[in-house]
């Protein structure tokens, strides 16, 4: 790079972070405010102008409110939420474990075996994705009452793992076309099965690549909202469903039990989210080298 | 007794109308056997290794393995590569980058099929490391090593395996000129010692020559001649093989300027005469002119032009030449190669 290229990054620096930092605080203020909320008292949730600041009282027309846990208190003795959760998390990370692994091996077939056809094989995929949700869910409730999958876990499973399946498919196969295949055939002439080839030589390389795949998978399995609404009642129900349910009729909304049980939702992911941080960037950067 | 067969293999990639890279291809390889495959870019070299290795599956052909045991020769033409006891070096140096040297060098040891203790596997990757001297680079990564020391982790991750035949697929190609001295040297060492067949791909002729026991020289996917080293250089097949080995090359004369030059005759089309067969002597009323003299130091490459022929010749250092001076040219019949084309 050329001194006067450092000069122009150099004064250009402030003002990228304060463009970034005024784009953080846009886009991180509803979550500000849905956390704040979270611990607020019924009266502070609705009052103008709003309140940020969490103090031990809250004094009239002020910005200070009356910090409280209680909704978070009421939101984890409901025992369904609590179950709800479970569900969320149990339905997530079996889906998204099915999927990177069974995604793994097709990308892995796609990139190594190339066949006639192959091509539209991978296109097929894709297009399973292409019909909203809800145009297919009729047909899919249809089909889960009569094989008695409706209302399970093991059937949100199911589809979950589907529906990601074409996903991680297309980016694993980025992934492994990447690595190149002598790697895995001297694995082969060292005497190993083309499997333990795989699993020793070719996924270790493509660890980023498969986290970043997971964590995708993950977030839509965990966001999805529209089957989980069609094919649960009682038993499966996931977190996105509760937390419409919690919204309730038009008698009023709730907002700090709402708030701070979309907040217990948003963090095993935003966790999960920051461990994963630094293989997602690599990973999403991993395809871009070679064109 | 040959321990491996290769018969017919032919290998085709793409269209059908295509040349196949390699057609018909038919060798014999010793049990303690340097067979060196020598050939230019795009012969077929490569493709022959991964076919005898498993990697490519081939259009025809058959593999015969013959272990010395009762039942006589074995196809192993359809076995996987790990089915099949041999290792191969590749010309990239193929290490694990994730992986040390020593995980690299046990690596082939880990095969489930051998299932060996970890003793075991410990005692013979440090016999290994021992044999090319890596024991004080165990540790380090693939990345901190020098290009040698990468291409000695990758024969002795072969070696560790202790396999029938090793596959060398141009494992010198990307070292300086020095290092490659040594480690053909140390290559020739090492089979020999362990007694194992070898074939060793090369478009190397030096190399070729001073490894192997035998050389097969191969051409658009085809077997041009084999046999040993010796015999391929005195007695070519024809003008490609005659080509391809020794350096400055041979000079190839049509019979219309070989009876120009007063050499005797045969019914061949072709006369190949190498430059050290010629004896040149000064003579300022010769017939060639030196148009070119370059000092090699242990002799000197001269381009000698006869009445528009033009011929590379060797000669011995003592004898002074500048360009432009006149010789008169000799050489032994038995010395002139015959070749039909």
């Amino acid at each position: 790079m050329t001194a006067r290229g450092q000069a122009h990054g150099d004064r250009a620096a402030p003002f990228r972070a304060a463009l970034l930092a005024a784009y953080a605080l846009i886009s991180m203020a509803p979550v500000f405010y849905m956390v704040v909320t979270a611990f607020k008292l019924p009266a502070d949730t609705a009052a103008l102008p709003p309140r940020f600041l969490p103090g031990l009282s809250a004094p009239e027309n002020s910005l200070w409110f009356r910090f409280t846990l209680g909704n978070f208190r009421r939101v984890l003795s409901d025992l369904e939420t609590l179950r709800y959760l479970f569900n969320s998390v149990f339905v997530s990370v079996i889906s998204t474990a099915l999927s990177v692994a069974i995604g793994s091996l097709a990308g892995y077939g796609f990139s190594r075996f190339p066949f006639r056809g192959g091509r539209d094989a991978l296109f097929f995929v894709l297009s399973t994705r292409m019909l909203p949700p809800l145009a297919v869910a009729v047909p899919i409730s249809f089909m889960y009452s009569r094989l008695g999958l409706l209302d399970t876990r093991f059937g949100l499973i199911l589809l979950y793992t589907c529906f990601n399946l074409s996903f991680t498919t297309w980016m694993m196969k980025a992934f492994i076309d990447e690595i190149p295949a002598a790697y895995e055939e001297a694995a082969m002439l060292d005497g190993h099965s083309r499997l333990e080839a795989l699993l020793r030589v070719v996924l270790p390389q493509a660890a980023p690549g498969i986290a970043a795949t997971a964590v995708f998978s993950l977030i839509s399995a965990w966001n999805e909202y529209a089957f989980a609404l069609t094919l649960t009642s009682t038993d499966a129900v996931t977190m996105p469903v509760r937390i419409h349910a919690i919204i309730g009729d038009n008698s009023g909304v709730p907002w700090g039990p709402l708030a701070a049980a979309s907040t217990l939702f948003l963090l095993p992911i935003v966790f999960f989210g920051l461990m994963m941080r630094k293989h997602l960037i690599r990973g999403v950067t991993f395809g871009a080298v070679k064109g | 007794m040959p321990a491996y067969e290769i018969a017919g293999l032919t290998v085709a990639f793409g269209n059908a109308g295509a040349r196949p890279a390699l057609d018909g291809v038919s060798f014999k390889v010793g049990a303690g056997e340097l067979l060196v495959v020598l050939g230019r870019t795009g012969s077929g070299k490569t493709t022959l290794l991964r076919s005898i290795s498993g990697l490519q599956k081939p259009a025809a052909g058959r593999i015969l393995e013959d272990g010395g045991g009762p039942q006589g020769p074995v196809d192993i033409s359809s076995l996987p590569p790990h089915g099949r006891d041999m290792a191969m070096v590749f010309q990239n140096f193929s290490l694990y980058p994730r992986m040390s040297v020593k995980e690299n060098l046990a690596f082939p040891l880990r095969a489930k099929a051998l299932g060996l203790s970890a003793g075991e596997i410990e005692a013979r990757v440090s016999q290994a490391a021992e044999t090319l001297g890596l024991s004080d680079k165990l540790c380090r990564s693939p990345t901190e090593l020098s290009g040698g020391e990468m291409q000695r982790v990758a024969i002795g991750r072969a070696l560790v395996r202790r396999p029938r035949l090793f596959l060398m697929d141009e494992p010198l190609a990307s070292l300086d000129a020095k290092l490659r001295e040594r480690m053909v040297l140390e290559i020739r060492g090492l089979q020999r010692s362990l007694g194992c067949g070898m074939i060793y791909v090369t478009h190397d002729h030096v190399e070729a020559m001073s490894l192997a026991d035998r050389i097969l020289v191969l051409d658009r996917g085809k077997v041009l001649q084999a046999g040993p080293p010796e015999e391929i250089y005195r007695h070519p097949c024809d003008s490609r093989v005659a080509r391809m080995l020794g350096r400055p090359g041979i000079n190839l004369l049509t019979s219309e300027e070989g009876g120009r030059m007063g050499l005797p005759l045969s019914e061949k089309r072709l006369l190949g005469v190498r430059p050290e067969s010629w004896r040149v002597t000064a003579d300022p009323a010769g017939p060639a002119v030196a148009s070119v003299v370059e000092h090699l130091g242990p002799q000197m490459a001269l381009v000698l032009d006869v009445q528009g022929i033009v011929l590379r010749v060797t000669a011995p250092p003592s004898l002074r030449v500048k360009a432009g001076d006149r010789f008169r040219l000799g050489v032994d019949p038995a010395d002139i190669l015959y070749l039909d084309r």
